[in-house]
């Protein structure tokens, strides 16, 4: 399905309140959405889910202000983006980063494919968390990332670099 | 050098990371708790065929089709049902044309907005 399509539902739930065509567009986003969430919430999928249980009733509840200028993907991240950064902001406690010297790895024999991806999420603050888990995981270009979360290129462009020279230590260290 | 290696181990460490999320009843629940709006098929053709009523009373009005229009048009706005009892009841041009004209552009205003 691609953007003409999305439109098409978009129209159909804006004129004809047709409730279908949007349980259509949560079935193909919500894979998305929720795995984008529980990397966000280094790996809370209880508290995940609930957050992308949300993203898609606000969204469905502001559809009429989604202007079809980006992508509806791309709409719909700024939405679970800024539901989580609300959270975040109410239950801080939970989402400090750890300290890289702080960060304990379990497996070292191969060092991609045995980390505790979530645990090493843990490093990284939630901007560079939300930043380079588009960037690498969602294959978003720096300028779509830049829209959802709602900053400018550069402010993204430097989000990934500190993300990475973080990660980057901890690889490092476990390949020596 | 050393860069594109860091690159590439943390574009393997996501690409490898990357879970496919299967739905499980989540649309369902979505679904379930999404509030239900007043938007229906209905009432898009309730809002069509009265912008339809408002059109074809200016344009009888506009060409003096009948003096008595005014009255006419009153009473459909008021109630359709009270216009198709007076079809019924006294069958005439007037009438007959605008619930033809009502009907079509009810169904073709239907059909424009129906994907």
């Amino acid at each position: 399905m691609n953007n003409a399509d999305d439109l098409t539902l978009i129209g159909k739930v804006l004129i004809l309140g047709d409730k279908r065509a949007f349980d259509s567009l949560t079935l193909k986003y919500q894979g998305f959405v929720r795995r984008f969430l529980r990397n966000l919430c280094c790996g809370d999928s209880m508290l995940a889910d609930d957050l992308a249980q949300e993203t898609f009733i606000k969204a469905y509840l502001n559809l009429h202000q989604f202007k079809g200028i980006a992508n509806f993907s791309t709409w719909l991240t700024r939405i679970a983006y800024n539901i989580f950064y609300d959270y975040r902001n109410n239950k801080k406690e939970n989402f400090e980063p750890l300290e890289v010297a702080a960060f304990e790895i379990y497996q070292t024999k191969m060092p991609t494919e045995n980390y505790d991806f979530e645990q090493l999420l843990k490093v990284l603050n939630p901007q560079e968390r939300a930043a380079i888990l588009l960037f690498y995981m969602e294959d978003f270009p720096i300028k779509k990332i830049a829209k959802a979360m709602h900053i400018s290129a550069g402010t993204v462009k430097s989000l990934i670099f500190r993300a990475k020279k973080k990660l980057g230590n901890i690889l490092e260290k476990e390949k020596i | 050098m050393k860069q594109k290696n860091e690159n590439n181990d943390l574009n393997v460490l996501f690409k490898i990371n990357k879970m496919e999320i299967l739905d499980e009843g989540f649309s369902q629940k979505v679904s379930q708790k999404i509030p239900s709006t007043n938007n229906s098929y209905t009432t898009t053709y309730i809002i069509w065929t009265i912008a339809l009523i408002i059109l074809v009373g200016v344009v009888f009005k506009f060409f003096n089709f009948t003096e008595n229009f005014p009255l006419l048009l009153s009473r459909i706005s008021e109630n359709f049902i009270a216009a198709l009892i007076l079809f019924f009841k006294n069958p005439n041009i007037y009438i007959t044309t605008f619930l033809a004209l009502l009907t079509a552009g009810g169904f073709w205003a239907f059909k424009k907005t129906t994907f």
